[in-house]
């Protein structure tokens, strides 16, 4: 990896920063994440592979940097911060006339991603945000690639059944959102 | 159901994370936060010997707490008088303890430094480190021990007062300013004026080292004292235990952060980090316990209860303990502390039982293989 940081900052912090908003649902904690996560990578970035593995081992300290930090809550507060403990989740409350589609989409969408435990929830964010491929994200949750497969299935097949996005699949409300 | 494909999945994702604006000074901060931090020389030293070492200074932390653990709780017991029974703990003693979690934020809030306990002058007092319980129903004015030089002690107490008609909220006031001109604060208070007799409460946070100038101002305002109770726990042995496991940890963690600065395959960084992040968090843990210790210990907690008439709940309604009741609870005492010895000794039981396992088939296998060399 070549010394400069601010170049590589430029490329993948926001990608990396709204990976962790998406997995965090708290932006100031991602934030925090990804701060973290790249000064670690930048301190042992002599072992950073080159390559496409880069990317994988980027989002691997990221992934383990956010999940510190949910089990770092879980541990002050003493619960659960997963699908019960949304303090931080936008509120899901019907929009006024004047919301604009795409807040509400977007609220939508992180609800469902809310009560996706997080063993589904981080690979589903990898693949289709990061667009990482399976073997990456293998490699970024220290699982198996068939593993990752089994997971994007279950969290694939959860999302289907959730009404919040089923109005979001027809094709001309995902057009107008877009 | 609706199908979701893999555009509909990436499309959506990308417009919910597209919700996030990212924060712009965000890489600077990263920059920034890089030229702060500080650089670690890496130290050629065998990385599986400093894991060892690190792992066998978690072990000796973990060890050492429990040593101190069981030691701790006889030291307060023993300091109590030989001839009477260990007092059952006041209902703010209890109260104390159920609420400890709820009192965490207060404990944060009231962060004033601990002030020295002021040495007895005449030595005539029981050392602090006795817990003890007194109550007293308008009698002398209370006697709490003053904590000596590094003794930590929770000090918790309960007032009384009657007063003639229309004192209630004068006597209340004047309670406040009491805990304010000693440094207090007043943790909540509550008034009834309704009704025949009108009554108040006010529960003050008060420094420990004014509480018992506070109690006696308390009980030399205008009013009858109907009831007071004061009780100390002492917590001097929990406190420094937690203490000691702190720094024994904070140890290991700079042991790890070390190591991980001389790590450079990606298995070792990823798991000496989760090794440090594991510290981290039991270091967080104790933090907060080791904070509330401090912040009870620092401020004291007084309620003071003022009524217009006789009110059944200031009724003293201790009855002399003994007889039946006080036999029940002495054998009840007594097993539940057999109990708790049998628990504790089953673990070194258990040990001695492996041991002898481990010998006998040590035994065994040397029995077979002479067996075949004289064969």
């Amino acid at each position: 990896m070549d010394d400069d940081l601010e170049a590589w900052l430029a490329r993948d912090y926001a990608t990396a920063y709204r990976t962790a908003c998406l997995v965090l649902r708290d932006p100031h904690e991602a934030q925090d994440a990804v701060q973290e996560a790249f000064l670690r990578v930048w301190r042992f970035r002599a072992s950073v592979p080159d390559g496409d593995g880069r990317t994988a081992w980027l989002y691997r300290v990221v992934v383990n940097a956010c999940i510190s930090r949910v089990r770092a809550q879980q541990s002050r507060t003493g619960k659960d911060v997963g699908p019960a403990g949304l303090e931080s989740l936008p509120d899901a409350a019907p929009p006024t006339a004047d919301l604009a589609e795409h807040a509400q989409l977007a609220v939508d969408v992180v609800a469902a991603l809310a009560d996706l435990p997080e063993h589904l929830r981080v690979p589903l964010v990898l693949r289709f945000y990061a667009g990482l491929s399976e073997k990456e994200i293998a490699v970024a949750i220290d699982r198996r690639p068939g593993t990752v497969k089994s997971r994007l299935h279950d969290a694939r097949q959860r999302l289907a059944l959730d009404p919040r996005l089923s109005a979001w699949v027809r094709d001309d409300a995902l057009e107008a959102a877009r | 159901m609706s199908t979701l494909t893999d555009d509909d999945l990436t499309r959506l994702l990308t417009a919910a994370a597209a919700d996030h604006p990212v924060p712009e000074r965000g890489p600077q901060e990263v920059l920034a936060a890089l030229a702060e931090a500080p650089v670690r020389l890496p130290l050629r030293r065998r990385r599986p010997v400093q894991l060892l070492a690190a792992a066998a200074v978690v072990t000796a932390a973990f060890a050492g707490g429990a040593l101190l653990q069981p030691a701790a709780e006889p030291a307060s017991v023993t300091a109590a008088p030989a001839a009477a029974p260990t007092p059952a703990p006041s209902s703010e003693e209890v109260a104390d303890r159920d609420g400890a979690l709820d009192s965490f934020q207060l404990a944060q809030d009231f962060a004033a430094p601990a002030p020295a306990a002021p040495a007895d002058a005449l030595g005539t007092r029981p050392p602090a480190a006795a817990r003890q319980t007194q109550s007293s129903a308008a009698a002398g004015p209370a006697v709490q021990a003053p904590a000596p030089d590094g003794a930590r002690v929770v000090k918790t107490g309960s007032i009384a007062l009657l007063v003639s008609d229309g004192r209630v909220t004068p006597t209340l006031t004047a309670v406040q300013e009491l805990a304010t001109a000693a440094g207090g604060l007043v943790q909540s208070a509550e008034t009834q004026e309704s009704g025949r007799a009108p009554s108040g409460t006010v529960v003050l946070r008060v420094p420990v080292a004014g509480f018992e100038e506070v109690v006696g101002r308390v009980r030399s305002l205008d009013a009858e004292v109907r009831a007071a109770t004061t009780s100390g726990r002492d917590v001097t042995a929990e406190y420094t235990d937690l203490e000691a496991q702190l720094r024994t940890l904070r140890a290991a963690r700079e042991r790890f952060l070390v190591i991980l600065g001389d790590a450079r395959a990606i298995g070792d960084v990823l798991g000496v980090q989760q090794r440090v992040d594991e510290v981290t968090l039991q270091i967080d843990r104790l933090e907060g316990q080791r904070l509330l210790l401090a912040a009870q210990s620092d401020s004291a907690t007084l309620e003071v209860r003022v009524t217009e008439a006789d009110d059944p709940a200031v009724a003293v309604t201790e009855k002399p303990d003994d007889g039946l009741g006080k036999a029940s609870r002495d054998a009840w005492d007594g097993f539940t502390s057999g109990v708790e010895a049998l628990v504790a000794a089953s673990g070194r039981g258990l040990l001695v039982l492996l041991c002898l396992l481990v010998a006998l088939v040590v035994a065994r296998l040397g029995w077979r293989a002479s067996r075949r060399r004289l064969v």
